[in-house]
């Protein structure tokens, strides 16, 4: 049992504090795109709404960008819903990912 | 929130409709024309002599001026008196800017249109899909 949770585990990929977590996202165009706002969700909990979300590409299947804050090392998941003043998205599916803080030189010191 | 009324001379003793949306604003209030979505409510002021009978009226909505109505399926009214507070769920409309005027109909007649009502349609997004890892180096 032990080794399948193991083996589970090692399946998500990894990402530390320099990563950025990347989607894509339909719009009809920059306007509607511009328009959108992005809530997160980590490990079932909302979080807030993602900063700094910067997005590129053509219409209508745009690649979105964001850094993600303050995790702690393991495994989780991460969900994204989509909002404009219309209304939001459903939830995406759930993304699942081992966060690793990367260690600095400094900490060493 | 101020009601927009309407009275008709033939049934102005039994009915008038006020329009307002429920976004969580105060539309009286807006600059400019609320956003709507699918999601959202249209809610207005119902006069009738009791909750069964305005729940019994056949609501019709005129958009951008249409000279045909639709009916609106699925009004809800509640209240323990005159008036009493009637809503809908929005109809799917073609986005961008929309007014829409609303009627009530008992045995004895439609009512006089209400004041237009102006909003702006939209959707909410798409569902974000393919989340994934982007390596900095």
């Amino acid at each position: 049992m032990w080794f399948l949770l193991a083996a589970l585990m090692q399946q998500a990929p990894v990402i530390d504090s320099n990563d950025l977590f990347g989607w894509n996202q339909y719009a009809v165009n920059h306007i509607e795109l511009d328009s959108l706002s992005f809530e997160y969700f980590i490990d079932g909990y909302l979080v807030g709404t993602l900063q700094n979300v910067k997005c590129d590409g053509t219409a209508p299947n745009y690649t979105c960008e964001a850094r993600i804050l303050n995790l702690s090392n393991g495994v989780h998941t991460l969900e994204l819903i989509a909002f404009n003043e219309y209304g939001e998205s459903g939830k995406s599916v759930p993304f699942r990912f081992r966060y690793s803080k990367q260690i600095t030189t400094d900490s060493y010191k | 929130m101020k009601s927009l009324l309407l009275m008709n001379s033939s049934l102005r003793s039994l009915l008038f409709v006020g329009c307002a949306l429920i976004i969580g604003i105060n539309v009286a209030e807006a600059q400019s024309a609320p956003n709507v979505g699918p999601n959202d409510n249209f809610a207005w002021n119902q006069d009738g002599p009791t909750l069964a009978a305005v729940q019994a009226y056949v609501y019709k909505y005129y958009l951008d001026g249409a000279t045909t109505g639709s009916v609106f399926t699925g009004v809800t009214c509640t209240g323990t008196a005159t008036p009493y507070s009637c809503q809908v769920k929005s109809p799917t409309f073609a986005m961008g800017p929309h007014g829409i005027t609303l009627t009530a109909a008992s045995a004895s007649g439609e009512s006089a249109q209400s004041m237009p009502f102006s909003f702006v349609y939209g959707n909410p997004p798409n569902i974000p899909n393919n989340i994934r890892i982007v390596k900095v180096p």
